[in-house]
């Protein structure tokens, strides 16, 4: 007899490539469950136990994990998300990205809560998941197509056009350090999980599925998401600007404060770029809007080019992070360009954040690469061509793309050790278009250094916020610090849940609704799974999750030494703009190792709290 | 009284609450693949299937069984299960792709409308479902 709460499908999936083995057990809420409940925290306590500091990432020791949330494919609201875990190629650390679509409820419906990859299979395959029957198959055919043309072959081959796809595109066949996993357009972005599924020989997962996800009330499930879809509905923020524009409305709110670096962070002001606009994209672009599963906003755009040279490019997207990257962080105002960018980026696979096209343009305005490096290629500032075709030449490791490949750090060691500076990177990863030293990121941007996955946004929210509706300036350290950790643990939280964070944190307007979010959905996570938890127990297992990524990424080598900013963040006052003469401000952050109580020497989890979270079985 | 759900694909944006609402309605489990009405996601496409309560069906034409057959009182086209053998010619006929076959009870789902109130409507957060009722049409 099953022990397991609602919520969860109940099966687990061992997949051994170089046996060409698959499986199945089923999952029992015992000590490990309880203390990690799902999603995230599965994840990332799976890839503790599994990989140590020996794994070579691309090697077949590496083990990807798929795990969904508890309530993702259930009628909680925004419950779409799935996570891919693995060490990652790109940073040799903790690696994971998260999903959203339709993805992650499939693989439940079909099943099964969690999959766990490893080995390397001798010749190309896809996992093709139909309900309980699993095979692993020939990927001979698929391999070279991108991810839309491969999911469209694998849904002739099978039959069957509602058949859900997660895939590598040409990247992560290639390699690329920073390759996705996409499924319809969306991305496991960041870390290089695609990489990590290229490196094993995996093309495909394909799934069917047609079991419920079990509730233990279908109707208190409904009220509590009707709060949460409440809050939703009354936030203009959500309900108006992210149903319109999607996240490209950040372009707007960062051109207002000049929070987004232009020119590989060299400068803060838009002069000549005014045209980037959230507007604009949708006046002469935005086609219609797509939604991610039993998700009321629906803030995927899709955009088609009609005219000029990139006219015929269709693609969901572009996101706020390719309208940073691709347009003012490379000097770029041509739109059309930047929806190419997206659009060979998703095909090919390829995380935007990781292209480093601006590292490079600055690197070639210094003259510390020339046209000679670069096969002809001009990759001054705002030269749009370039842009699309050193994507091309990344996921193909064509020419001056190779060097690009393996990430920024791999690019400094083939560009020389004077190319360091224009980095703009935190372990090995690059960060987000918004600039560290932009007052409104001043605290927040403090995330890039904190989190287990490098220079990543996602783990944290604003200390100082009142989001878009001001912010509370002057809090002492100690209780920025406290912030910080509380949102940790509630992103965290939101994960293994498989709750978005768009919904659950970013598109709000008022601090108090991210409260109230976060009771809305502990409320779900009962109704769902028929316990008892009180936000305070989920809480905590957002907090186990965040300590262990940390403790991973402390058997790695890795100290608070490492939580450092690029020397321009941290040495060269901002230029221009409002924020002018501002430069970084890391002051809070060893108040937040306090906050954790990290060990005071290196900011990394202690043997007594490893102990006290239980981390460890 | 509804006599169809009418769909626009250019406002649909693929979130599938009408499929989870639809199963959950029907055979109370919240499970998209047994819902009747489905939606087909493709790049830049989300099209909601559903039958359009066509006025000659070739759906009630294919059927050998006569399983399928449109109830007089209201107007909704219903399956006579005891007589539907599962053949799923019905399937095939419609040129709609609005007819599945539900993978537990191997018949084919067909929308009954909720009995003149459908929930797939209801539910829609981007208003890509509209009743069309008699006197409109």
């Amino acid at each position: 007899m099953s022990n397991l709460p609602g919520g969860y499908a109940g099966k687990c999936l061992y997949v051994d490539l170089t046996a060409g083995k698959v499986s199945i057990k089923p999952l029992n809420f015992g000590d490990r469950l309880r203390r990690f409940i799902g999603g995230r925290g599965m994840g990332s306590k799976t890839l503790y136990d599994s990989v140590g500091p020996q794994t070579d990432p691309r090697g077949p020791e590496n083990v990807l994990i798929i795990s969904t949330g508890v309530l993702t494919g259930s009628l909680a609201p925004s419950a779409s998300r799935a996570v891919f875990t693995g060490k990652s190629p790109l940073t040799g650390i903790f690696g994971d990205a998260n999903i959203g679509g339709h993805f992650g409820p499939e693989l439940k419906y079909a099943g099964f809560d969690y999959v766990v990859i490893s080995g390397k299979a001798p010749e190309p395959l896809y996992l093709w998941i139909d309900n309980g029957n699993v095979s692993l198959q020939s990927a001979k055919d698929l391999w070279g197509k991108d991810s839309w043309e491969t999911q469209r072959l694998l849904r002739e081959k099978h039959k069957d056009d509602m058949i859900k796809v997660a895939c590598i595109g040409q990247a992560g066949e290639n390699g690329v350090a920073f390759a996705c996993v996409m499924s319809h357009g969306h991305a496991a972005g960041r870390t290089g999980m695609g990489a990590v599924m290229g490196s094993k020989n995996l093309k495909a997962i394909a799934v069917r599925g047609s079991n419920p996800v079990p509730h233990a009330s279908h109707e208190l499930t409904k009220r509590a998401g009707r709060k949460f879809v409440e809050l939703l509905r009354n936030d203009p923020y959500a309900w108006i600007q992210a149903r319109t524009y999607g996240t490209t409305m950040w372009q707007d709110h960062a051109y207002e404060k000049a929070s987004w670096g232009v020119n590989n962070y060299r400068q803060a002001r838009y002069d000549g770029l005014e045209n980037l606009t959230a507007e604009n994209l949708r006046k002469d672009y935005i086609k219609r809007m797509c939604s991610c599963f039993n998700c009321p906003l629906g803030c995927d755009v899709y955009c088609e080019v009609n005219d000029g040279e990139f006219a015929g490019t269709k693609t969901t997207g572009p996101e706020y992070f390719a309208f940073g990257r691709f347009g003012a962080l490379s000097g770029n105002s041509d739109i059309a360009a930047i929806i190419k960018a997206q659009d060979l980026c998703d095909r090919y696979g390829i995380d935007v954040g990781n292209t480093s096209i601006p590292f490079a343009m600055e690197c070639f305005e210094r003259g510390l690469i020339t046209k000679k490096d670069t096969g002809g290629e001009d990759l001054s500032f705002g030269n749009y061509q370039a842009i699309v075709r050193t994507i091309e030449e990344i996921a193909f490791r064509k020419g001056f793309g190779a060097v690009l490949a393996d990430g920024v750090l791999k690019a400094v060691e083939a560009i020389g050790e004077e190319s360091r500076p224009y980095a703009m990177h935190v372990k090995g990863m690059n960060f987000n278009p918004e600039d560290p030293r932009s007052a409104i990121d001043r605290y927040y941007a403090n995330r890039y250094l904190l989190s287990p996955r490098g220079g990543d946004h996602l783990r944290m929210q604003n200390p100082e916020f009142k989001f878009y509706g001001g912010f509370a300036r002057g809090l002492p350290k100690t209780e920025v610090a406290q912030k910080m950790v509380w949102f940790e643990n509630y992103n965290a939280m939101q994960d293994i849940l498989g709750i978005c964070r768009f919904s659950a944190c970013t598109y709000t307007t008022w601090p108090e609704d991210i409260r109230n979010k976060c009771s809305a959905q502990v409320e779900m996570f009962n109704a769902v799974t028929g316990l008892d938890y009180s936000e305070e127990d989920l809480m905590k297992v957002g907090d186990r999750t965040n300590v262990i990524e940390r403790l991973f990424n402390a058997r790695e080598g890795k100290t608070n030494k490492d939580d450092v900013w690029p020397d321009r963040q941290l040495k060269e006052p901002l230029p221009d703009g409002p924020n002018k003469g501002s430069i970084a401000d890391p002051s809070p952050i060893k108040f937040y190792y306090k906050v954790r109580e990290y060990d005071e020497e290196t900011g990394n989890p202690t043997p007594e709290l490893i102990e006290r979270l239980e981390l460890l079985d | 009284m509804t006599v169809r759900v009418e769909t626009d694909a250019s406002k649909c944006r693929g979130c599938e609450m009408c499929a989870l609402e639809c199963a959950l309605a029907h055979v109370d489990a919240p499970i998209p693949a047994r819902a009747r009405i489905s939606v087909f996601q493709d790049l830049g496409v989300s099209t909601p299937r559903i039958c359009v309560q066509c006025e000659s069906p070739a759906c009630v034409e294919a059927c050998v069984q006569d399983a399928l057959y449109l109830d007089e009182d209201n107007g909704i086209y219903r399956v006579d299960e005891e007589k539907c053998v599962g053949c799923g010619a019905c399937v095939a006929a419609c040129p709609f792709g609005a007819i599945r076959m539900d993978p537990v009870t191997e018949k084919p789902l067909v929308c009954d409308l909720c009995g003149g109130n459908p929930r797939c409507v209801e539910v829609c957060p981007f208003d890509a479902l509209t009743c069309v009722r008699k006197e409109d049409s």
